[in-house]
């Protein structure tokens, strides 16, 4: 979709960050006065969705969309390489493969070298590194949390960018599949159950797709006083990730059968990221939650229409 | 499979909200009872002319039409504020919605100056003549014939159902066979001819819905005589002109609001989850309109169309669910439920949405 986009899914298919950073695209959309290269949020959510879209074992998502805008929000200068994001309390991911951490709790941002902090290493169900860290040494200097939203909110937004990213790829592999799978004689791309199952997936997909576009646009236009757009925009978008990441991978499981449920086969990887990041940084039920709540005091057909 | 095109990331647009102020104003100050399916339920001659004098009918149309030349993403504001409101926009839904630009796209200018400015003015109401009682999903097999005359014109014969208000509207834009059918082509030898409901030989009859409202009806026709003037398009290319007209109706913001006024009073999480979804609708529905302002040259959005209405439908159903989970009464939940077999039903089923889906995606 952008330039940035398509030079990052043949970089990733290589794996190695060093690569990503000599392209600049470790810090695409992040503000050019911390260290940014320039390019826009749009820039940034693409390369992520990108990234995601190939299951890479990097920290991409979570250093441009959420370490690196923390980071630059609260007035650092971004440092190089990967980042990993710890938001009070919860498993931080890629702890042990950064190069700095950037810490968010009450007593606002702080950002630790590698080396400051000991790691305990996690998983999630992908396999995805998620540890526990613990800051050594004295206080480090803190920050306040940027006005403009939360490391929650940015967080669920990268996942809901990367779980678009894996949805597409799930979609792509099963629509594959079924046209190259033979039994009775021909396709089970020709069968009107597996076609019907597939169509399903697609209406998913297309809707998360939307939903992420939206809540760009909402994230790219947020500052003081907008912050209530961003806010249901974003939840909206997790909501709807969550319910596709589920409908989805399930649908996809199906359609390749057996084969599918295997290590050997790629399927796997993806759909443990889909049922990984659902439930990270908020799954559906917190997000709708929060929508409830914000519309309290808004009329329904306002809200929607920003 | 590339759903790119699909999504268009939208900035704001100070001329769509110029307009949508325009018309909440207009809905506060008109008198209606809000309603579900407003759209195919609310006839109402007096509201359509009201708002065909605020320019909201054929608003995409040239001028001299009586159109304002709005661009798509325009109307589709003004289309999304009136549904939402559960607004009696019937009458005039399906000349403003299909039949005008059919009219633009394949009339002849004596056609397009006789029917779009009436159309336009919210005065002239069509309905559509395309399912017979044996052809529903399968469209080509239609057997309504019309019989060229040696003295010129053409002698149609036979029915058509689920025609929505044809007992009020003027005109019924009906699919025939003008040709013999061939089991190797069956999508040749169809056209399209404007048949003028009053004319002789025209019979509509009731088909009363299971909550008693009547808009669906029967027409028959028995020997009705139908002037070469009223042929709308090529004769013989009745199959891809009614392709490309159903793909303009399917993707419409009816085919997910219809049950919207519902949603004032379900809260909490049950509304997150259902704003998430009908929020996902809107982008994907606003970005078609949007995108039919930039590609008219690319033809029909047949694969968007089907993905928004096969979700639109579920959704609709599912806010009904959330009503009534929450145990409290709404004046609109019995009216919607009477109404919910249908959502799924018409405009294409849900089974055949999927299907074309499925081929647009290379299955």
């Amino acid at each position: 979709m952008t330039e940035a986009g398509t030079l990052a899914a043949e970089i990733c298919a290589a794996g190695r960050w060093e690569a990503l950073a000599e392209a600049g695209l470790d810090r695409v959309g992040l503000a050019e006065e911390y260290g940014g290269v320039g390019g826009d949020l749009l820039d940034a959510v693409d390369v992520a969705r990108r990234a995601a879209g190939f299951a890479v074992p990097l920290a991409v998502a979570d250093t441009l969309l959420i370490g690196g805008w923390l980071a630059a929000a609260a007035g650092f200068a971004l440092p190089a390489g990967p980042l990993a994001v710890g938001v009070a309390g919860e498993p931080v991911p890629w702890a042990r493969a950064a190069a700095h951490l950037v810490l968010a709790d009450d007593s606002g941002v702080s950002v630790h070298p590698a080396g400051t902090y000991t790691v305990v290493a996690g998983t999630n169900l992908a396999g995805e590194p998620r540890d526990r860290v613990r800051v050594e040494g004295g206080p480090s200097p803190h920050r306040p949390l940027p006005d403009d939203g939360s490391p929650l909110l940015r967080g669920a937004f990268s996942r809901a960018v990367q779980i678009s990213g894996a949805l597409d790829r799930v979609l792509t592999m099963t629509i594959a599949y079924a046209n190259q799978r033979q039994q009775f004689g021909r396709p089970i791309g020709r069968q009107q159950a597996v076609r019907q199952l597939v169509a399903g997936m697609a209406g998913e997909v297309a809707a998360t797709r939307a939903a992420v576009a939206g809540a760009t646009a909402a994230l790219g236009s947020a500052g003081p006083g907008r912050t209530p757009d961003a806010l249901l925009a974003v939840a909206a978008a997790k909501v709807q990730a969550g319910r596709a990441a589920t409908l989805v991978a399930r649908a996809a499981h199906q359609v390749h059968g057996a084969i599918g449920t295997t290590q050997e086969h790629p399927l796997h990887r993806y759909t443990t990221r889909l049922w990984s990041w659902r439930d990270e940084y908020g799954g559906e039920e917190y997000w709708a939650g929060r929508i409830g709540e914000a519309l309290r005091d808004r009329p329904l057909w306002r809200a929607l229409t920003g | 499979m590339d759903l790119d095109p699909l999504v268009t990331v939208l900035g704001p647009d100070p001329v769509v909200a110029a307009e949508r102020d325009r018309v909440r104003a207009f809905l506060d100050r008109a008198d209606f009872t809000p309603m579900v399916d407003g759209w195919m339920a609310g006839f109402s001659p007096a509201f359509s002319r009201a708002l065909g004098a605020e320019g909201w009918i054929g608003s995409t149309w040239p001028s001299r039409y009586g159109g304002r030349e709005l661009p798509n993403r325009v109307r589709h504001a003004v289309i999304e504020e009136l549904l939402a409101a559960g607004a009696p926009v019937a009458a005039h839904w399906f000349a403003d919605r299909q039949i005008g630009p059919s009219l633009l796209r394949h009339g002849t200018q004596e056609q397009r100056r006789r029917f779009l400015p009436a159309i336009a003015r919210g005065e002239l109401y069509f309905s559509v003549g395309l399912s017979e009682p044996d052809s529903g999903s399968d469209l080509a097999s239609v057997r309504t014939r019309a019989t060229r005359q040696d003295s010129g014109g053409w002698l149609v014969d036979g029915a058509k159902v689920w025609t929505s208000h044809a007992h009020e509207a003027h005109h019924v834009l009906a699919l025939v066979r003008t040709s013999p059918p061939d089991p190797e082509r069956r999508h040749a030898g169809l056209s399209q001819l404007i048949v003028d409901l009053r004319a002789p030989g025209v019979t509509v009859r009731p088909i009363r819905s299971l909550d008693g409202a009547h808009h669906f009806n029967e027409v028959v026709f028995d020997d009705v005589r139908v002037p070469d003037g009223d042929v709308l398009g090529v004769v013989g290319n009745g199959w891809p002109q009614v392709i490309e007209e159903l793909s303009y109706e399917r993707s419409g913001p009816e085919r997910f609001l219809s049950t919207f006024p519902l949603l004032s009073t379900v809260d909490g999480p049950a509304l997150g989850h259902l704003y998430s979804r009908v929020w996902a609708l809107r982008q994907l529905s606003t970005g078609v309109a949007a995108a039919l302002d930039d590609a008219r040259a690319a033809g029909p959005p047949s694969l968007d169309a089907a993905l928004v209405k096969d979700l639109g439908t579920g959704v609709e159903l599912d806010v009904i669910d959330a009503v009534r989970r929450t145990g409290r009464p709404h004046p609109l939940l019995a009216q919607a439920q009477l109404a919910s077999p249908g959502f799924s039903l018409r405009g294409g089923t849900t089974e055949i949405m999927r299907g074309i889906i499925a081929a647009g995606l290379g299955l």
